[in-house]
């Protein structure tokens, strides 16, 4: 949506932003509102050159650029992220441009697997009994499973998942059955909801890379396809 | 650590290995963990630290038959928990071995665990994630009889 939003931006003049006298400006446009023009309700519409009018504006990277920096705000404000992440963006150069993604890709596959573990072993835990042998065995492995999901969300800065899965662990350690369940559901929410705002940073990544990317001259487009009014 | 020119050993029950300042560039380590992830990012520091040659393996036993293989290493970054051979009985084999190589120990375990795998032969253990500083003492700190690694041969 903040993409959308963004697009749609990049055609929105306010009083004080110019625009190349060679594009046509709708009226609503002068007065500060956000106009989509020969954008489809896509991320990435196609104006009548087939190709993305903000690609045209050249406005596009840095705007999306903003937005990237925006949402990573948003999430450290949040307590969503914390600086681990910052250390893993650091980790990213020319000779391997998308490792954060590659790592963070990584880490939701193996997250989903042992999300889907530790439901399983909960619905094996048949109640608040310390005296059940078998209980206490699907405890200790559910206490590993954490280990291993703090510590893979510790090291992409998930700060608000390892809270979590600590919380978890201590319900676990005390088998609390109950107590596990409800960790469990906000374990799930917190990681979806993560997930959610990373797929969308990274697709504004993506969306940057091919805005600094490519660039389309002004005059073949005006001469092709007429536009000024 | 492989002797270089100028160091010393001394024979008898406590003899260790030692080895001059190594530059990063040519130092080699070992990257021991089960999670795909973990592997990429430690990798990544220490490769963004200069450090060039970086080998990986899934589990304590891959670690193992690497220096069953004669394959050497300045530092090994140990996880503790993993399949086939946790990082408590690796380190423990590797140490039976007569491998002298600095292991440091990564986990997110704390209390007793963290205590026996401390035990096992580790010359320190850190907390996932861990940060460059806090393996730095392995990487550029010149080994000498006044200044030998934390695990002694008792």
């Amino acid at each position: 949506m903040a993409a959308h939003v963004s697009l749609c931006a990049f055609l929105a003049v306010g009083p004080q932003q110019q625009l190349q006298p060679s594009l046509h400006i709708p009226p609503q446009a002068k007065q500060g509102k956000v106009v989509v023009v020969g954008v489809e309700p896509t991320y990435l519409g196609l104006g009548k050159t087939g190709l993305p009018v903000w690609m045209l504006v050249g406005f596009g990277a840095e705007r999306l650029g903003a937005d990237m920096n925006r949402l990573l705000a948003l999430l450290f404000h949040q307590g969503v992220l914390d600086e681990q992440f910052l250390q893993l963006q650091q980790l990213q150069d020319e000779t391997s441009p998308n490792f954060v993604s590659e790592v963070v890709t990584i880490f939701f596959h193996e997250s989903e697997k042992l999300l889907t573990s530790l439901r399983s072993l909960l619905m094996m835990v048949e109640g608040d009994d310390d005296q059940d042998h078998e209980g206490g065995l699907e405890y200790g492995k559910i206490g590993v499973h954490l280990n291993q999901f703090m510590g893979s969300s510790s090291s992409i800065g998930a700060k608000r998942v390892r809270n979590v899965c600590l919380a978890f662990r201590a319900a676990s350690d005390h088998h609390n059955r109950h107590g596990c369940l409800r960790a469990l559901e906000q374990l799930e929410h917190e990681y979806c909801y993560l997930k959610n705002k990373l797929h969308e940073f990274f697709q504004l990544e993506q969306q940057k890379v091919l805005a600094a990317g490519v660039r389309y001259p002004m005059n073949h487009y005006n001469n092709n396809n007429n536009i000024n009014s | 650590m492989a002797q270089q020119g100028g160091s010393s050993s001394s024979g008898g029950g406590g003899s260790l290995n030692v080895s001059p300042m190594k530059p990063l560039a040519s130092l080699k380590v070992l990257v021991v963990d089960d999670e795909p992830m973990m592997r990429t990012i430690h990798k990544a520091q220490l490769v963004r630290a200069g450090i060039n040659d970086v080998e990986v393996a899934a589990n304590g036993k891959d670690a193992v038959d690497l220096h069953v293989n004669g394959a050497t290493f300045d530092l090994i970054l140990m996880d503790l928990h993993m399949p086939i051979m946790d990082g408590c009985q690796a380190t423990k084999e590797l140490r039976a071995m007569g491998v002298k190589s600095s292991i440091v120990g990564v986990t997110s375990s704390g209390g007793a665990e963290k205590t026996a795998f401390l035990a096992s032969g580790l010359d320190d253990c850190v907390s996932k994630p861990f940060v460059l500083q806090q393996i730095a003492h392995y990487l550029k700190v010149p080994r000498s009889p006044t200044n030998p690694p934390k695990y002694h041969n008792p």
